[in-house]
């Protein structure tokens, strides 16, 4: 996949779980490999940039067991950025799927 | 591999950047052993997970999140890492292109033929393509000779090895007695058997290389992954028909 692609999914993909909670490194990094197959160790670069780009912040919490845990919070930037990138996301699907269709690919999946 | 395997390849390949940022890059991969290890994965199994190394680091650089330190000595690895990075993306490409590197080096045989090569006049070609083929035909008689000859060598002296002292002494010109046919060793037939049979084989496909540019000049070469230029002993089978399409490939590769 493009890398440039791929770099702005993985932004709607982080964010959009942000959204719903926070989450510590370990956490993001194991939930987001369940839905999408990529090595987990490049996750962490793509935080420390949505960090570094302002999109999300990052706070120590004290953990019950253990050492203290790095967690992430989407800050308001990053929730407009998000929206953003959803509407590029959902139009540039829109056009790739109707690019297939006249194509003559019929999508056989629904 | 292991936990500390993985971070001490972190560690290396992460080596010019200063101590606070690798520390900073460092904990987050830290981090994630202990929450593993704590979930009960093994190290080998988080490693794997995690991926390569080398990947993060590269993911790092491309996100132009690390500065590195510049120094006399890094700067000649710097211009090493640039040009293996140069290579992979010109071999990315060049493998990329393998698919369409057919039709551009076939086109640019074409232009090589109709407008850079010297033509010879049709008289001299004509001459020079029935020399070819003499010396094609030339090759493939000798190299069946060649490997017929050897066969017969190969297979008296496999008939003809005596036991030690087996074979009565030859009654020689002038009435000498000579020592017998020697009965050679099996390697030294097999050595002789051996040069003999590549020898063969060297001459007919030498044989089959003039041919084919022997007989259409204005054809590319056979194959398209021929780079090399064939064994040609005559000017006008020019070697370098490779080297146009060759750059035409490094070019369009390079783009």
């Amino acid at each position: 996949m493009n890398i440039q692609l791929k770099k702005g999914v993985m932004e709607i993909v982080v964010l959009s779980m942000l959204r719903r909670k926070e989450y510590y490194g370990y956490e993001l990094v194991t939930d987001i490999s369940k839905h999408i197959e990529m090595s987990e160790g490049t996750i962490y670069p793509l935080l420390n940039r949505f960090k570094k780009d302002g999109l999300v912040e990052t706070y120590l919490a004290e953990s019950h067991n253990g050492p203290p845990r790095k967690y992430y919070r989407i800050t308001p930037s990053g929730e407009v950025e998000f929206e953003d990138s959803v509407r590029e996301w959902t139009q540039f699907t829109k056009a790739v799927t109707r690019l297939l269709e006249e194509g003559g690919y019929a999508n056989e999946q629904n | 591999m292991n936990r500390t395997e993985f971070m001490d390849l972190l560690r290396y390949y992460f080596r010019k950047v200063d101590e606070a940022e690798l520390a900073e890059i460092l904990s987050d991969y830290d981090a994630h052993f202990e929450e593993g290890l704590a979930s009960g994965l093994s190290e080998e199994e988080i490693c794997r997970e995690l991926g390569s190394p080398k990947a993060i680091y590269e993911m790092y650089l491309h996100e132009d999140m690390i500065s590195e330190k510049d120094s006399a000595a890094e700067n000649s690895g710097k211009a090493a890492d640039k040009l293996s990075d140069a290579a992979e993306k010109l071999t990315d490409a060049a493998g990329r292109l393998a698919g369409g590197a057919g039709a551009i080096a076939e086109k640019a045989q074409k232009t090589w033929d109709t407008s850079i090569r010297p033509e010879l006049p049709d008289a001299a070609a004509s001459a020079s393509s029935f020399i070819v083929k003499l010396l094609t035909w030339a090759c493939y008689a000798v190299a069946f000779l060649v490997l017929a000859c050897t066969a017969l060598i190969v297979y008296l002296f496999v008939t003809l090895i005596p036991g030690p002292g087996e074979l009565p002494p030859i009654m020689g010109p002038g009435g000498v007695l000579m020592p017998p046919f020697p009965g050679l060793s099996r390697i030294t037939i097999a050595g002789i058997g051996s040069t003999g049979f590549f020898a063969g084989l060297a001459l007919f496909f030498t044989g089959r290389e003039l041919s084919r540019h022997g007989h259409s000049k204005s054809d590319p070469p056979a194959s398209g992954k021929d780079k090399k230029p064939s064994p040609a002993p005559k000017d006008e089978t020019p070697a370098s028909p490779s080297f146009p399409a060759v750059t035409a490939d490094a070019a369009a590769a390079e783009k």
